[in-house]
């Protein structure tokens, strides 16, 4: 479990520190930093290694997708103001012991090098300069083009971090590739069952399995298998149900030791939501660590009422500072009682 | 006096109210979250009332100084909103601490000693015993309290009018009142002058009381008197 992570010059965030519990709800207003906490810990165990994104196979690939405007490409947005000559840095403290570990992304021609004070653990590094810095990397990605780089593929198994898995709606839809991929492995478990039971109590169908199967045309696609034998696409269920059935099956596939999920509020119903929070309590008494993001104090109370051990950090980024407070669901009931909404009153909390 | 609704589903409310009454004032007394940081000295607590916000929206346009001010509904009504005290000064006041916070409540049908007691005896609960009323006059008083090290005023603003005809005083008093020197139409009172207030928003002649008030600072000041006192006080 990751219990303190700081950040220098990545992404939005040229400064900021926060604590993290085994189930943290990250609130803050548009452009806080919420999204680049996810992905610098979704990074964290290794930008190479592979992820269930179908396509978008890296955690370096998966942040790309997410951030594509036109044309542009590469990732120089993971510097703070796209600035050639600083470094970002992530370092991060785990609950077992209090060392600290870290993440350096340093830009040198038009690569960003990845390097961390635990080089040692990659079977094979090379050597860069940049200015007159020496580097010694386990890999890079181009700073204005798609090319990633590894001086050996054994590189991508090596984990810095806890393994972590990061949803957000932008994605999901990439998993539909991995599912395909994997799909012997997975229809030989009880995930596909147990999801379909599960969703059925939220939506008006009511399906008893998931099938990969031809659709018109002979082409495969994903289904819901409906109690009464009929059929019905997955991309034809509503966006929220999508969501749930294939976050549930790539996490049950990859199980990862931290779920990350961005804006965990969207497409959801409070129903449904219901579950995910029950789900997310599930998995912290299994020792697992959630963080979630969120505009919505409902969706923070409806998690946080599953777990008392839940704590809510909310979040200010003023010219690149990031600020914290953590709170408890108590307290925000408190505040809300008082006439206070913590997302306006970040300004004065903070 | 700006102000700032420390809730985006309240600010919401209220600045719709006041859009309704003239779209230009809006902009004129309520400050954007992007300017707010951490300056806040003084917070105004409705504990009661549909209309005590209109009401604090017309005195800020009349008290023209630049001072933010914190504006909140509490879930918790009239001598109960007291409690929320400790909330206010443990999460509000990290970077500067805030210096007054003003109670506006309705005084309903409570005789003015009666509030007066129960008040305090609240504060006592809530602050160190040493506080001390520190000004009186009926309807508007401060108090000093001690809170651990923090020092903190609490002003108090209780809606009623005693001309006015009703079972319970509420805000609807002062608006009745300036209803009448407006001489906006025969008032035909009931049991409360919340609900006389609500027949002449039927008959929409409620609109041209608030417009007026807006425009008139010695009508409003008039009306508002007790308001017009407190809020002075937090904006000077």
């Amino acid at each position: 479990m990751i219990r303190n992570l700081k950040i220098r010059n990545f992404r939005g965030i040229k400064e900021g520190e926060i604590e993290l519990d085994n189930l943290t709800i990250i609130l803050g207003g548009n452009n806080a930093g919420k999204t680049a906490i996810l992905e610098s810990l979704f990074l964290l165990p290794n930008p190479f290694r592979e992820v269930p994104y179908g396509a978008l196979n890296t955690p370096l690939t998966t942040i790309h997708e997410i951030h594509k405007t036109l044309d542009s490409s590469g990732w120089a947005f993971f510097i703070y103001k796209y600035d050639s000559k600083t470094k970002a840095e992530i370092y991060w403290k785990s609950k077992s012991d209090n060392a600290e570990r870290n993440l350096i992304m340093i830009p040198s021609g038009n690569s960003l090098f990845f390097t961390t004070k635990d080089i040692n653990k990659f079977p094979s590094r090379s050597n860069t300069r940049a200015g007159n810095l020496n580097i010694t990397y386990f890999g890079f990605a181009d700073l204005s083009d798609t090319n990633l780089g590894l001086p050996s593929s054994q590189n991508k198994n090596i984990l810095l971090a806890p393994n972590s898995l990061l949803i957000s709606s932008e994605i999901i839809k990439f998993a539909e590739r991995y599912m395909y991929t994997n799909w012997v492995t997975i229809a030989n478990t009880k995930t596909p069952v147990e999801v379909a039971r599960d969703i059925s109590k939220y939506i008006w169908e009511d399906l008893v399995n998931i099938t990969i199967e031809p659709y018109l045309g002979g082409k495969l696609s994903i289904f819901g298998l409906a109690k009464d034998g009929s059929r019905i696409r997955l991309g034809d269920l509503g966006s929220g149900a999508q969501i749930y059935i294939i976050s549930k099956i790539i996490h049950e596939m990859y199980d990862p030791e931290i779920l990350l999920w961005d804006d965990i509020e969207a497409h959801m119903n409070p129903k449904l939501l219901s579950r995910i929070s029950e789900w997310f309590a599930e998995l912290v008494e299994k020792g697992k660590q959630v963080i979630v993001t969120t505009h919505s104090l409902e969706a923070a109370n409806m998690i946080s009422s599953f777990n008392s051990n839940a704590s809510i950090l909310l979040l200010k980024l003023k010219d690149g500072i990031l600020e914290s407070k953590k709170m408890k669901s108590e307290e925000l009931e408190e505040l809300s009682l008082a006439g206070i909404d913590v997302r306006t009153a970040e300004g004065i909390l903070l | 006096m700006n102000l700032y609704p420390l809730s985006y589903g309240y600010g919401a409310k209220v600045r719709g109210k006041m859009r309704r009454i003239d779209k230009r004032i809006v902009k004129e007394i309520f400050v954007d979250n992007k300017n707010i940081d951490s300056t806040l000295e003084s917070l105004i607590i409705l504990a009661d009332g549909y209309r005590d916000d209109i009401a604090v929206g017309i005195l800020s346009k009349h008290l023209d100084g630049k001072k933010l001010v914190g504006l909140v509904k509490s879930e918790r009504t009239r001598i109960s909103s007291i409690k929320n005290i400790p909330v206010y000064l443990s999460h509000l006041s990290k970077k500067q601490p805030l210096k007054n916070l003003v109670f506006i409540m309705d005084q309903e049908n409570d005789t003015l000693e009666k509030i007066h007691s129960e008040i305090e005896k609240e504060i006592n609960r809530v602050c160190n015993k040493q506080t001390k009323k520190v000004e009186k006059a009926e309807r508007y008083f401060i108090y000093d309290c001690s809170l651990g090290r923090r020092k903190i005023k609490l002003v108090f603003i209780i809606n009623g009018v005693d001309a006015i005809d009703t079972e319970k005083h509420s805000i609807e008093d002062h608006l009745l009142m300036a209803a009448e020197k407006l001489r906006i139409s025969d008032i035909n009172y009931l049991k409360t002058s919340k609900e006389t207030w609500i027949k002449l928003e039927k008959e929409s002649k409620s609109e041209k009381v608030y417009k007026k008030l807006l425009l008139d600072k010695k009508l409003a000041e008039e009306v508002f008197n007790q308001h017009f006192k407190g809020l002075k006080f937090i904006e000077y």
